[in-house]
């Protein structure tokens, strides 16, 4: 355990250090992972078949916040969509104006999860999604991952009937109207994973606030249960008993998920270097404040006194006193 | 002489200036109710944009049957139903943009506060 606890330290300590490169890096993977994803399944019109275009695109999502760059990886969508017809392009870009007047007004902070969703349900893992908002924010946040899990459903949908909508060129207009339509208004499996998603990160919010011992794992436990349990409940109401190998397998993956991102937040006080400027009447101050977790972290590391080792501790104490611009003796 | 504990207080401040204090310090040049009337105005145009997209998804979905009952029905009974359930929808919608604001509001009073009793503690070092 104790080594786990100091891999955690030593990753945390790296996140913290390392942050101006790390966020935007992870932020660039996420994005990446979404345009390839759309790239590869959504590729409809031609013009942007180009694997650069996407590279490109998710570099320059990377840099600029979170929910601007969702809303270009939307546009690049629907973009894509318009190749099957404006009408899908159109209520692709409709669901998104919904999204934004009804939520995301609120919380724009919160666009990553609503990327991460339909990645993650790419990847057959969705059900991590509710359990680990569940644990870090308070139930509006699982707007996001709802609003994710529908745009999931409805370019699913749309992947599903693409023969018919290419086939319909000369349909009317209707037909490839309703299509899209359908994908939203008459999905049964879709409502009930919204369903089911929303119970389950209520339970999980309101278990893991409890007074009681290990109630994080708790949580994570009953709320897998719980959503694995309404979903097969709902699957056979509904009559869809498909895919259940996947959902069991999927669930049990997004638990053990849950459980580490557990251990790696749990207790977290998540603090970066800050560097600020500012002045008083006689001085100008540019100040570097490095958070104590920092420095204590790497004095933790002295368990074995062998030479090296010592001789080591005392390279890192230099280093960070240099960093520091203090004496090395302060920092023993 | 750098007075250390004044910098140290001074780095906080700055920190906060810089990270949370960016929103809360522009929430504070508001009166709770013009903050909140802001947000309720704001929350009635978007409201009201995104009852009519809900609206027209249902109406295009529905196309035919819609015709059907526009004919078969009376025409005024039709719009009143519109019009309750825009009435029902924005009272729900509304409560919600008054109880973020109302908490973000409060939030923001309350670092606020601290934020001033620690500019109030560099006045007089």
């Amino acid at each position: 355990m104790d080594t786990l606890y100091e891999i955690k330290t030593r990753i945390i300590t790296f996140i913290e250090k390392n942050e101006v490169y790390v966020k935007p890096a992870a932020k660039f993977i996420l994005l990446l992972m979404a345009y390839l994803m759309v790239h590869l399944n959504l590729g409809y019109y031609a013009k942007l078949n180009n694997i650069f275009i996407p590279l490109i695109l998710s570099v320059g999502s990377a840099i600029v916040p979170m929910g601007i760059g969702a809303v270009i990886l939307g546009l690049y969508t629907a973009a894509n969509l318009y190749g099957l017809g404006i009408e899908i392009a159109g209520i692709f870009l409709l669901l998104m104006l919904l999204a934004y007047l009804l939520y995301f007004r609120f919380a724009r902070e919160k666009a990553y999860l609503t990327v991460l969703t339909p990645v993650l349900s790419m990847l057959g893992i969705p059900y991590a999604m509710p359990i680990a908002t569940g644990l870090t924010s308070a139930p509006a946040a699982s707007m996001s991952v709802i609003v994710g899990m529908i745009m999931f459903y409805f370019l699913k949908g749309i992947k599903a009937n693409e023969e018919l909508l290419l086939a319909s060129e000369d349909a009317l207009k209707t037909t490839k109207l309703h299509i899209a339509l359908e994908q939203i208004l008459t999905n049964k499996e879709m409502w009930l994973i919204v369903a089911a998603f929303f119970f389950t990160n209520v339970i999980v919010y309101f278990i893991r606030r409890l007074a009681i011992k290990e109630a994080w794992k708790i949580a994570i436990g009953v709320g897998g249960v719980v959503q694995l349990l309404l979903i097969l409940i709902g699957k056979l109401i509904i009559g869809n008993p498909y895919g259940i190998l996947g959902l069991i397998l999927g669930s049990i993956v997004s638990v053990l998920i849950c459980f580490v991102f557990q251990f790696m937040v749990f207790d977290l006080d998540y603090q970066r270097i800050e560097r600020v400027q500012f002045e008083d009447d006689n001085y100008y101050y540019y100040v570097r404040a490095v958070p104590k977790v920092l420095v204590v972290a790497k004095e933790k590391q002295v368990k074995t006194f062998n030479e090296t080792k010592v001789k080591k501790e005392e390279e890192v104490e230099r280093e960070i006193a240099r960093e520091l611009d203090i004496d090395p003796e302060n920092l023993k | 002489m750098v007075n250390e504990e004044k910098v140290r207080l001074m780095t906080k401040l700055a920190v906060f200036e810089e990270n949370k204090g960016k929103k809360t310090l522009s929430i504070g040049d508001y009166y709770r109710s013009d903050f909140i009337s802001k947000n309720l105005l704001s929350g009635f145009i978007a409201g009201t944009i995104a009852y009519f997209l809900l609206f027209a998804i249902w109406a295009l979905h529905e196309g035919e049957n819609l015709v059907q009952s526009l004919l078969e029905l009376d025409f005024g009974h039709i719009i009143f139903l519109v019009i309750v359930f825009y009435g029902i929808f924005m009272v729900l919608y509304l409560t919600i943009c008054y109880l973020v604001g109302d908490y973000r509001y409060r939030r923001s009073v309350k670092s606020l506060k601290a934020y001033k009793k620690a500019l109030k503690r560099l006045e007089n070092m």
